[in-house]
């Protein structure tokens, strides 16, 4: 198999002692248990490596990564330090490795990423600095029939406040992103990360997120995914510290022949921590959704109080949505709790509102829009919620 | 970990298997192993006829390019087939006209474990097959049960007698091909009970098994198939204990259960194999295959099981919603103590239009022991308005003990509903200072809340076995605070 064609490593940074070799790795077919629902076909076939795109400029404020080369803004913001791969000092080197070996996933993604990375950014936030405004981070490819690789690494360092924004945006006909994006929430800090991917209707997107968190820190993260060919959202959030709060919430709309994954792994490894998960999903015309949804809690993990949640519509008889949200627990003083459901709208609310006047049409996605409300209250940040109402209203599926 | 309760959790838990008796029957053993002539040996044993050795030695086949799974959360040491004797009978075979004649020996195990079959041929009105070791060995109330038609015999007998009903249905449910143990056991079943219901007949009572693994070395490998033909009913119960014994007992049965339109079929299952002593030695591999087949429209069929035995427990007992409107139930209560570890749970899979199902499960894991619920509601792309409801709680009495679940949700259709919901938890201080406050002990508190969180599924045992069931269960867990 050969997911990149003769793959040149363009990063100068080293991922030694992590370095996986593809040859090692097959790739995973649906008689593996986390790929049960989804087939890799989409993304099994042969990518060009992207290339750096000598026309792109530095946005202002924003950093972008197109093609997985990743560019910083223009304007710098006291209290965020951002470093490319290259000028990493000895330091953040090891602070990266330190990130990366918390991760023991390893598969052929990401032996391949590893090889094929374009680039990579570190962002830490400074001890005691509270940002203000929101960090954007936009993701695109403009190269048709590519595959691009970024890392991106965030550090919240000590009482912190951070937001971020991710764009996952769509040009080209047909290309993979393969990111990876890996955090840390140090003692007593907050971050919360906000993603919107709405790539075009022929990209692949795998996202690999893994989160640790330190002593009293609270993590936040929300993903809706409006569109794209093929979706997998992995995202792995480690609990080091006692007292830590963790809320992780998304929302899916696959259609037509969409697939949209999430994986999601909650790792109680400490006691007295609260984690809350939410995710929602609407499938449309042969769309599929995959939520997989695993908390683990630890011997030591006591008092652990673990909510899980997902619910789903079915608007189309050719959709299908498979759900397996798992409990794995080993502390006998926890609260821990999943709930899972798929149906469709309740018809009485429907009739409701068509007896008012309303299509059809715009009486369901009204609907829509009141289902999903509870994970799109959970954007902190007003102006990007109305950016990602906005967006999905432009994809037919909500209304105004 | 230190609760008030821990002497008294000391007491209880590690309580011996109180079923742990030996009876000294001769028994006519096969040569330990696994290979054609073995299989051979049992067919020719039960005199059957050339097809079903053909069918048992096409599953042997089967079997070899087979592995033994790995994908459930249980961790055991597999047992050598090449060491286990595939064929045990009590040597006494003479045909029996009143229970008089019976072994003595027999007679007083049948005592010890509270069925006197006298008992109840004169008062509960229950039919017991008992199986002692692969071979049944007693048949009551079968005049009875013969005039309404009911054909209520073991698997041996029905090949002899009704091969016809036998060649229609065995392997339908669950073919050689299903999974490893159903492969083995198709080539070596050696005994279990077969029952039939005619069109239109409400079988008048319990029909009840007891199977009981008394041959020391040899496994079990029981074959059930149950047919309830068109607008008939059948309520049956399963119970087990087996003595107490050091090496590891597998056990590899497979039941089959056919509903046929208006047909409904209840089966209820105790299950008390030795579960090891305290520190995880021995204990009975429980690999079971059980699956029902709701054919024809508006059939039933509802699993119930109180499981509390056995070290390694393997066992999902499922319902295909073929028919149109045909309903599906699973209840269950899992105990796990000591070092015993459950992987159980089920699968619903809706296949017809308007099918329904519920599924209750009701983990208690104690001690060192891990418990799961694996479930899989799987609904196809035709079953419109398909229901279903699932419930999985789980109740961690210690901090030594794991609790897990694994739900698989499969839907294809758009007018389904499904909901699942999960819980785990330990027993609320509140509810136990409650009771304390009430003048109730801790003892009496904690088995008042066990009870009354295993409620749902108890309620749905047949009278019968609720006694049981909660003898049981107060075996396994009166006094355990968490």
């Amino acid at each position: 198999m050969s997911i990149v064609a003769d793959i040149k490593p363009t990063n100068t940074f080293s991922f030694k002692p992590n370095k996986h070799s593809v040859a090692d790795f097959p790739m995973p077919t649906t008689r593996v248990e986390s790929w049960k629902y989804t087939r890799v076909g989409a993304i099994d076939t042969t990518w060009k490596q992207a290339e750096r795109n000598a026309n792109s400029t530095a946005l202002e404020h924003a950093i972008r990564i197109e093609n997985g080369f990743i560019t910083l803004p223009s304007t710098s913001v006291p209290g965020i330090q951002l470093t490319l791969g290259k000028d990493l000092s000895a330091n953040q080197q090891e602070t990266i490795l330190s990130l990366l070996s918390k991760e023991n996933r390893t598969d052929i993604f990401d032996a391949i990423s590893e090889k094929a990375s374009n680039d990579i950014v570190l962002i830490e936030i400074q001890s005691g600095k509270i940002i203000e405004e929101a960090i954007s981070i936009e993701i695109e490819n403009v190269l048709n029939d590519s595959m691009s690789a970024p890392y991106v690494f965030i550090v919240s360092k000590e009482n912190s406040i951070a937001k971020f924004t991710v764009d996952f945006k769509g040009k080209t006909d047909r290309s993979f992103h393969l990111v990876h994006l890996f955090a840390h929430v140090e003692q007593s800090a907050q971050l919360e990360i906000h993603q919107l991917q709405n790539t075009s209707k022929n990209e692949c997107v795998l996202l690999r997120e893994s989160i640790s968190q330190a002593e009293k820190s609270v993590f936040k993260i929300t993903t809706v995914t409006a569109s794209g060919t093929w979706v997998r959202n992995e995202l792995n959030i480690r609990i080091e510290g006692q007292h830590c709060e963790t809320f992780l919430s998304g929302a899916y709309f696959p259609k037509q022949d969409q697939l949209i994954d999430n994986h999601t792994f909650v790792d109680h490894q400490v006691a007295n921590c609260y984690s809350n998960e939410l995710y929602k999903g609407v499938l449309f015309d042969n769309g599929k959704g995959v939520f997989n949804g695993k908390v683990y809690v630890h011997v030591d993990a006591q008092k652990t109080n673990a909510y899980q949640s997902n619910a789903n519509i079915m608007m189309s008889d050719n959709a299908s949505m498979f759900t397996k949200p798992e409990l794995e627990i080993y502390a006998d003083d926890v609260k821990c709790s999943h709930g899972s459901t798929t149906g469709q709208f309740n018809e009485e609310a429907l009739f409701y509102l068509r007896a008012r006047g309303l299509s059809e049409e715009s009486a369901k996605k009204l609907l829509v829009s009141a289902f999903t409300s509870d994970v799109m209250n959970r954007i902190s940040i007003p102006s990007w919620k109305e950016y990602v109402l906005q967006t999905l209203i432009q994809n037919e599926i909500i209304t105004e | 970990m230190a609760y008030e309760g821990d002497e008294l959790l000391e007491n209880v838990t590690s309580k011996e298997y109180e079923f742990g008796f030996t009876t000294n029957i001769e028994s006519d053993k096969a040569p330990a192993g696994l290979n054609e002539d073995i299989i051979r040996l049992i067919s020719s044993k039960k005199n059957e006829p050339q097809w079903l050795l053909d069918w048992r030695l096409e599953a042997f086949k089967i079997f070899q390019k087979m592995t033994e799974p790995e994908w459930a959360h249980v961790k055991y040491e597999k047992p050598n087939l090449q060491a286990i004797s595939f064929y045990a009978a009590p040597k006494q075979k003479k045909v029996l006209n009143s229970l008089d004649e019976m072994d003595p020996e027999l007679r007083k195990t049948m005592e010890k474990l509270g069925i006197s079959i006298e008992e109840q041929k004169r008062l509960s009105g229950v039919a017991v097959d008992f199986v002692m070791d692969s071979v049944s060995v007693a048949t009551s109330f079968k005049e009875k049960l013969g005039e309404l038609g009911i054909i209520f015999c073991s698997i041996s007998d029905a090949v002899q007698e009704h091969p016809e009903l036998i060649k229609q249905y065995l392997g339908t449910v669950v073919p050689p091909t299903d999974n490893y143990y159903a492969a083995l056991n198709s080539a070596v079943f050696t005994d279990g009970s077969f029952c039939y219901i005619p069109k239109g007949v409400r079988c008048p009572m319990e029909l009840s098994t007891y199977f009981r693994i008394n041959e020391a070395g040899t496994g079990q490998f029981e074959r059930t198939l149950l047919i309830a033909d068109e607008e008939s009913y059948v309520s049956y119960l399963e119970g087990c204990t087996a003595p107490q014994r050091d090496e590891n007992q597998l056990h590899a049965a497979v039941v089959e259960l056919v509903a046929m339109r208006d047909a409904e079929i209840k089966y209820s299952t105790v299950q008390n194999w030795y579960p090891g002593d305290k520190d995880g030695k021995g204990g009975v591999f429980n690999f079971v295959t059980k699956r029902g087949m709701c054919e024809g429209t508006n059939s039933k069929i509802s699993w119930t099981q109180v499981e509390t035995g056995s070290a390694v427990t393997w066992k999902y007992p499922s319902c295909i919603l073929k028919g149109d409107n045909s309903v599906g139930e699973f209840y269950s209560v899992a105990v796990t103590n000591h070092f015993q570890q459950a992987d159980t749970g089920t699968k619903m899979i809706h296949i017809g239009k308007n099918t329904k199902s519920t599924i209750i499960s009701k983990g208690i894991s104690s001690g060192h022991s891990q418990n799961s619920y694996r479930g899989l509601v799987q609904i196809g792309k035709n079953a419109s308005n398909a229901r279903n409801f699932s419930q999985c709680d789980s109740l961690l009495m210690t901090d030594t003990s794991g609790a897990h679940t694994f739900p698989y949700i499969e839907v294809n259709n758009s007018t389904a509903k499904v909901e699942h919901e999960a819980t785990t938890s330990k027993i609320g201080e509140d509810q136990i200072f409650y009771c304390l406050a009430r003048g109730l002990d801790q003892e009496q508190a904690v088995s008042m809340i066990v009870n009354g969180y295993a409620k749902d599924v108890l309620n749905k045992l047949p009278m019968e076995f609720a006694v049981e069931a909660q003898k049981l269960l107060a075996i396994s867990l009166e006094g355990s605070v968490g």
